[in-house]
């Protein structure tokens, strides 16, 4: 075998069709085309650079995943660009005492601040993910955060919304995010790149703004009158304690 | 507190003490090779001599011109009690871990009562070994002895005598060769002896106490006294301070903070040895870092996880150290800490859960050292119909986690489990379409919109002065973002969400 070959195999930067039992052990995204494209779901450990704009259903599309892994371990949210929104996370499926927000201050040493925080959560072994918001990732860095991951056994999301391209990075899986107006449940997904598998083209996966179980007031709006002043009661009693 | 004669006890002399102490706190071996001494500036005179200055041809009482004629590169240090008493009582703390009856006699003695130890131990020799190794460990010069009275296992020990024996008639023999010089006798009164031709102990014991009365004061008669062993002793013994502190004068002043953290983690050592020994831990650490010209900078260092060791404090610390900026150089750091824990034993399963919950509490301790305690924040759910209430955002507070007493936990653990109910009630009950992300301030829609779904009108807060009518809407743009839409009775819109 060519020298160069068998280098960077035993490095594990190549893979070969015959050893895909191997790579395997994937986590089942929830979703079923995803799960197909994938392999078999997300890797388990490793970085997952997603590119979309701020809206598409990029969480709901990854927090199925981890959501076994979450109720044991924590889920770290570095710099998101927005609140998080407790109800929104409950309904999701994740327990709110496994979920830390890490605030950085916009300033010179925020790039610094935010991969540091990632790379200590991953490293820990206590997160189960990592969502991280940042924008013109490095490959040094990246290449630290994915070895953080497999160290830390956990999954590092990036969402970078910006529209410059940047394919080389090294990591486990890069997909790009996209929706059209026609179908408004539906998410383009586009596989950049994935480690054990081809780049993909973009393909629909049905990813609804609402969570899976329903809305509580849409079940109440579709009963009874009683129920419905029920609810109002319930309601009106409800003050915050 | 008197004690009887027939007690035996041991005396420990440290004759360097000062001296040790200072050469414990150089690192480089060149430096500890160097002739060093401690000079007491107002006698001018030479006090505790290193074995370099000895070969150098400097003795113990020169002065200091003829010293620093004998060697160039002498290393003079001025005496000060108060780092012998402190070295004294480090010690005396360290062997109390071992020995129950321990009195100070400052600056740099101590007796130790043997008697009521040698059951425990099975023997006068088993006791000496324990001691010996404690002393050891100490890594300071000693000189000790024993006898049945105080005052001549000082004179013993002060004459270099180093055993250790329960032999009344041997003990005898060499107190009788003993210098009164060196026994606790006023020194005027031990010039009228010398008068009368008494010059040693033997000649003392010679004549009857009696006749000595009318001679000398009334302090040195008991002090003769108790060398014959006839009257008690009387000692107040060495209670260890229920807090931790230690202090420490640095060789020289450092103003890098990177340079600081050697010497912290020396003083760390110690400390975790002192937490180790007790089966304690600690959550917070006080450092006092004296600076030259300014104000004394003050840093208290949290864990999240109640910890003892060395290399988990330093962690912490460097990571809080490096924003901390010094105005000028730091010469002397003190570390105190106000509360142990107590370390229970907890039976958790051994693979799964523990791992995690140290490493989580590791975790956070790092994150907060670094960025801050208020930026490293857990949410909780708020039972509210207003969309910006239901997200609470707080801090992680290191008391819901470790610090609370296993009582105060039992207390709580009724009203907790109750109040976890009800949370997971409410958990179950939250809306399933509401957005990922809230805009801590609504902006104005500007952009075209398509209506998925609505309206869906919330209309509370009446009172509490926060009033909200709106009717909310899932909406999406040109470029595929959800987001969420509210109107207000006055027909403005206004963005509050994104479904990511």
């Amino acid at each position: 075998m060519n020298p160069l070959l068998h280098d960077l195999q035993k490095k594990q930067l190549v893979w070969r069709a015959a050893s895909i039992e191997q790579h395997k052990e994937r986590v089942s995204t929830g979703y079923q085309t995803l799960d197909k494209a994938l392999n078999g779901g997300f890797p388990k450990s490793g970085l997952v650079h997603i590119k979309s704009l701020v809206g598409l259903g990029e969480m709901r599309l990854v927090l199925p995943a981890i959501k076994a892994q979450a109720q044991k371990q924590f889920c770290a949210f570095v710099a998101a660009p927005f609140l998080l929104n407790a109800e929104f996370l409950i309904g999701e499926g994740l327990t709110l005492d496994k979920v830390m927000i890490i605030d950085i201050t916009h300033d010179k040493h925020s790039t610094e601040q935010k991969l540091w925080s990632a790379e200590q959560c991953a490293k820990s072994g206590a997160c189960a993910a990592i969502f991280i918001w940042h924008e013109k990732l490095q490959v040094a860095q990246a290449k630290k955060l994915e070895l953080a991951a497999i160290k830390g056994q956990c999954l590092i999301f990036l969402f970078e919304a910006g529209k410059h391209q940047q394919t080389n990075l090294p990591v486990s899986l890069a997909m790009s995010l996209s929706r059209d107006n026609r179908d408004q449940q539906a998410v383009n997904i586009k596989v950049d790149k994935q480690k054990v598998g081809w780049p993909l083209p973009s393909f629909s996966v049905k990813v609804p703004y609402k969570a899976r179980m329903g809305s509580p007031m849409h079940k109440r709006r579709g009963g009874s009158r009683h129920t419905l002043q029920a609810a109002n009661i319930y309601a009106l009693h409800s003050k915050p304690s | 507190m008197q004690f009887d004669t027939r007690s035996l006890w041991i005396y420990l002399y440290f004759p360097k003490l000062h001296l040790d102490v200072i050469q414990r706190q150089v690192n480089a071996p060149e430096q500890l090779a160097l002739p060093r001494v401690i000079y007491d500036p107002k006698a001018n005179k030479m006090l505790q001599l290193n074995q370099a200055a000895l070969e150098a041809g400097v003795k113990k009482g020169m002065g200091l011109a003829s010293a620093s004629l004998l060697s160039d590169n002498l290393q003079v240090h001025e005496y000060n009690v108060s780092i012998e008493e402190k070295a004294l009582t480090q010690i005396a703390h360290q062997l109390y871990l071992v020995t129950s009856d321990i009195a100070l006699d400052t600056p740099n003695g101590l007796f130790l009562r043997a008697q009521n130890m040698l059951n425990l131990y099975g023997g006068l020799q088993a006791y000496w070994r324990v001691l010996s190794q404690v002393l050891a460990k100490s890594g300071v010069e000693v000189q000790f002895a024993s006898a049945y009275s105080v005052n001549v296992a000082k004179l013993l020990a002060l004459h270099k005598l180093n055993k250790i024996s329960d032999d009344k008639a041997r003990l005898h023999k060499c107190l009788l060769a003993c210098q009164l010089c060196k026994t606790d006798i006023d020194s005027k009164d031990q010039e009228k002896l010398a008068r009368i031709g008494i010059k040693n102990i033997q000649s003392l014991f010679e004549q009857p106490l009696a006749s000595l009365a009318s001679r000398v004061s009334r302090f040195s008669i008991n002090v003769i006294s108790e060398l014959r062993g006839e009257a008690p002793a009387k000692l107040k013994f060495y209670y260890p301070p229920e807090h931790y502190h230690d202090y420490i004068e640095l060789l020289y002043d450092i103003e890098l903070v990177d340079k600081l953290l050697p010497i912290i983690d020396k003083l760390l050592l110690s400390f975790e040895q002192y937490l180790l020994i007790r089966n304690a831990l600690s959550l917070t650490i006080k450092l006092t870092l004296h600076q030259r010209e300014h104000p004394k900078v003050e840093q208290t260092i949290n864990s999240a996880l109640a910890i003892y060791k060395q290399q988990d404090w330093l962690s912490i610390i460097a990571l809080q150290f490096e924003q901390l900026k010094l105005e000028s150089a730091v010469y002397a750091i003190t570390l105190t800490c106000p509360k142990l824990e107590l370390a229970d034993i907890k039976n958790a399963d051994f693979f799964a859960q523990k791992g995690t919950h140290v490493a989580s509490l590791t975790l956070l301790s790092r994150l907060r050292a670094k960025l801050g305690d208020e930026k490293v924040r857990l949410l909780r759910y708020s039972q509210d119909f207003r969309p910006e209430r239901v997200t609470q955002f707080m801090p992680v507070h290191l008391n819901d986690t470790e610090q609370q007493s296993t009582q105060q936990k039992r207390l709580l653990s009724a009203s907790q489990s109750r109040a976890h109910a009800l949370a997971h009630k409410n958990e179950q009950r939250v809306f399933k379409d509401r957005p990922g992300f809230i805009l801590a301030q609504p902006e104005t829609l500007s952009e075209k919109v398509t209506i998925l779904n609505g309206p869906e009108r919330i209309v509370s807060g009446w009172w509490d002065k926060e009033h909200i009518q709106r009717d909310y809407f899932v909406a999406q743009n040109n470029h595929g973002q959800q987001i969420w839409v509210y109107k207000t009775p006055e027909d403005k819109w206004f963005v509050h969400g994104y479904f990511v």
